[in-house]
């Protein structure tokens, strides 16, 4: 089965930008791993576009391919070397598949007559979407990584599949050797307003240390979040440009992770979709961390997983920090953590149920 | 078979050869116990009963017919319509046809047309009796942005090319800038009884009877035949006469033939149906066809010639291909002393050398277009389609739909880039 995955992301040879390019990476691995418990032989590529052509891997048996082109203008594709890709396979899964984007390389995957599955990362719509539903039959199947993200389909007219996840609970995983700090909650986002790190340090309490991960992605609400910072009586800082594994390394040390994304920013603005997944809480839950996050988007799933709360409010998350603050201790097993992330949202488990899924659509076709 | 007929306009009114050409072949194979739906637009409403045993459906929207002055506005029809794109899946859908049979698709969107049958894998024939992509201008800005979107029209395994000609076959694969391959030539064909007894007459009193039978406009070569008739009556050659059969601009025709004395050589003889016509070529000795050079071919050439009549023609059309000039035909370039010099020459045979001229084009005609044997041809061709493409549109509803969703939506782009 050849599987083509098509992204308007951002992929470089020395960079990934956020959550949207890393879950396609995430979702290459499940399939691969999936393939191969089936004994399947599996063909996985990625197209990306960008200002130059290029090929580089991004996984040990994945090549990226760029095309250059401007990644939210399709008049600016070479439509004929965008057919020559897809010609050459059997499965298109269209990422962020309901913008203008997305809905163009989609057609034509539909009149090539391949199996096209579409999911959104959140990137928007095109205005077609929200004026005709029989804009769905150009995919075969839309797929939802959380219960919330099937929201992204409901005005469409397709077959939705919800399979959570997936995180790389390989790479993910808890660990003995770096020691854990009572004291010490970390974060890790873009920096924007509608993650709601601002909500963190207004509720976080002395002796709790905060530590921010992220990319300054908004300039006036990074000023924002350091004029909270210098007015909090807590130790608190913002670390930039930090690695994947200078992160996974926080999140190891850090005692309690938080995530506060939300519909309503400090400004008043209103996210339809502040999070379609939660990957950062879950890298933080499969390290063995237990987390609290907030209810918005997807994350109020995430309480299913054993070791993740959720609040529902500024009050809810300052009286959650206040109690972990007075009797700081880990209550829950980190290798139980882990697994419960690994059962529910794990590669494994996302991999062979996209599979059976393919397998399925090839079989009606 | 069930066979889908699409086609920009449908008799009864009808403007040239292409959709006479489509009722025949609907009829015909009718007749021979093929299931036949016919999907047109309302350009022509009225459908009496000449159409009996025809599921005739009026639906599509035809923005031009001819090939003259596509408007700014009208243009990008020439490339896509989608409210056809609709029409013509949902027809699908509700008929299943085996094979489409796609004729005259000009002014309806023919380009995304022929795209969308071939992205649906329908077994499709595209029978060329006349450039259906007239308009397309490959250097044009509105071209390159279509097929920015939409993509170039390539012609796939599901689709068998006919054409009349390679005249017109030329003509396509210059629009499009594509050499057009495995094309099947079909000429126009006449419905004939080969036992009929016929004679061929010799002329009477000396009088060499000229017949023009086409739409009367002056790419048919009208004019042509006025100003050669007035050149040899001004030469004193006078031993002719010309009936004019055919609906088109009447009025400055006769205006032109009272303004310049030649109401006693020309003389317009109103509209005949096909099979009246065929019985009238019997009595005339040469047809005079000065028609512009890229005509697709001239059903009236076939019929002429079929009936012992003569054919004078314009060089290069899709007729020619068939006539050896001299031989069963004249061909002629279009200008006046061209026509005006082989009316003089067949003016100037002997009775003998006209009967045995026009017997040569009779014996040509009815060795080469007959009907019954190319609609057997068009029957092989539906199943050679349909065979190679068989199982391929199983899932006809999802196909089908997925195939115009994604239209609606490089629909929608192309219309956001022209605006």
């Amino acid at each position: 089965m050849k599987i083509l995955h098509v992204s308007p992301t951002y992929y470089s040879v020395n960079s990934i930008i956020g959550g949207g390019e890393k879950y396609i990476i995430y979702m290459i691995k499940a399939l691969f791993k999936g393939a191969k418990r089936a004994n399947v032989s599996l063909d996985n590529s990625l197209l990306a576009f960008g200002n130059y052509p290029g090929c580089f891997s991004i996984t040990e048996e994945t090549i990226c391919h760029v095309l250059p082109s401007l990644p939210w203008d399709p008049y600016s594709i070479n439509l004929t070397d965008l057919l020559d890709v897809i010609n050459n396979t059997d499965v298109v899964i269209v990422h962020q598949c309901l913008s203008s984007f997305g809905l163009f390389i989609a057609s034509h995957a539909r009149l090539l007559n391949k199996i096209v599955l579409g999911m959104d990362h959140g990137g928007g719509e095109h205005p077609l979407v929200n004026h005709t539903a029989e804009i769905g039959y150009i995919f075969d199947c839309c797929l939802a990584q959380s219960n919330f993200a099937v929201s992204s389909f409901q005005d469409i007219d397709v077959k939705t599949k919800v399979i959570a996840g997936p995180i790389d609970t390989s790479y993910y995983t808890p660990c003995t050797i770096e020691e854990e700090d009572p004291y010490l909650v970390a974060a890790v986002g873009r920096l924007l307003p509608h993650k709601g790190f601002d909500r963190i340090i207004n509720a976080v309490q002395k002796p709790l240390k905060l530590v921010i991960a992220g990319t300054r992605s908004n300039s006036e609400y990074f000023d924002y979040l350091q004029s909270l910072i210098q007015n909090s009586p807590c130790k608190i800082c913002i670390n930039e440009g930090l690695t994947d594994e200078e992160i996974r390394s926080l999140m190891r040390r850090a005692s309690l992770f938080i995530h506060a994304s939300t519909h309503l920013d400090y400004k008043g603005v209103y996210y339809p979709k502040p999070e379609l997944l939660g990957l950062t809480p879950l890298e933080a839950l499969a390290c063995g961390t237990p987390s609290i996050v907030s209810t918005a988007g997807a994350l109020g799933d995430l309480t299913s997983i054993y070791g993740c709360r959720s609040f529902s409010s500024n009050e809810n998350l300052a009286i959650l920090l206040r109690s972990y603050a007075d009797s700081p201790r880990n209550l829950f097993r980190p290798s139980l953590i882990h697994d419960s992330v690994a059962s529910l949202y794990g590669i494994e488990q996302f991999g062979d149920k996209l599979l059976a899924e393919l397998n399925l659509l090839i079989r009606a076709k | 078979m069930k066979i889908l007929i699409i086609s920009n306009i449908f008799p009864p009114g009808f403007i040239g050869g292409y959709e006479l050409g489509a009722l025949d072949i609907a009829k015909r194979l009718s007749a021979r116990g093929h299931h036949i739906y016919i999907l047109t637009s309302d350009y022509f409403l009225d459908d009496r009963e000449e159409l009996a045993n025809l599921n005739v459906s009026r639906s599509l929207k035809c923005t031009a017919v001819t090939h003259e002055r596509i408007s700014q506005e009208n243009l990008g029809h020439i490339y896509y319509d989608f409210h056809n794109i609709r029409t013509l899946g949902d027809t699908i859908r509700r008929i299943k046809p085996d094979v489409v049979i796609a004729f005259n698709l000009h002014g309806l969107g023919a380009v995304s047309i022929v795209q969308y049958l071939q992205n649906i894998r329908m077994p499709t024939i595209l029978y060329f009796m006349d450039n259906i992509f007239a308009g397309v201008d490959i250097s044009s800005h509105i071209h390159q942005k279509y097929e920015q979107i939409f993509g170039k029209l390539k012609f796939s395994d599901s689709t068998r090319l006919i054409a009349m000609s390679k005249n017109v076959s030329n003509e396509i694969g210059h629009s499009l800038n594509v050499a057009l391959n495995d094309v099947t030539y079909i000429p126009a064909w006449v419905c004939f009884d080969p036992k009929e007894n016929f004679s061929i007459q010799a002329r009477q009193g000396g009088r060499t009877r000229f017949v023009f039978c086409s739409r009367v406009v002056p790419h048919k070569g009208i004019d042509l035949v006025v100003d050669a008739s007035e050149k040899l009556v001004q030469q004193g050659l006078t031993q002719f006469s010309v009936d004019v059969y055919g609906l088109g601009q009447i009025t400055p025709f006769l205006q032109q033939l009272k303004a310049k004395n030649l109401d006693c050589h020309i003389t317009y003889k109103g509209y005949c149906s096909k099979e009246e016509m065929f019985k009238k070529f019997f009595t005339y000795d040469a047809l005079l066809f000065p028609t512009w050079e890229r005509e697709a071919f001239g059903f009236v050439v076939s019929e002429a010639a079929a009936a012992g009549c003569f054919p004078i023609m314009t060089t290069g059309i899709g007729a020619s291909e068939w006539f050896l000039d001299g031989h069963d035909c004249l061909k002629i370039f279009r200008n006046v002393d061209s026509l005006a010099s082989a009316m003089l020459e067949v003016m100037l045979y002997y009775d003998e050398e006209l009967i045995s001229a026009r017997s040569l084009a009779l014996k040509s005609a009815r060795k080469n277009f007959s009907f019954e044997q190319w609609l057997t041809v068009i029957e092989k061709e539906c199943l050679v389609v349909t065979n190679k493409s068989n199982g391929q549109h199983r899932n006809l509803v999802s196909v089908t739909r997925g195939a115009e969703s994604a239209f609606l939506f490089l629909s929608s782009l192309f219309r956001e880039s022209l605006a």
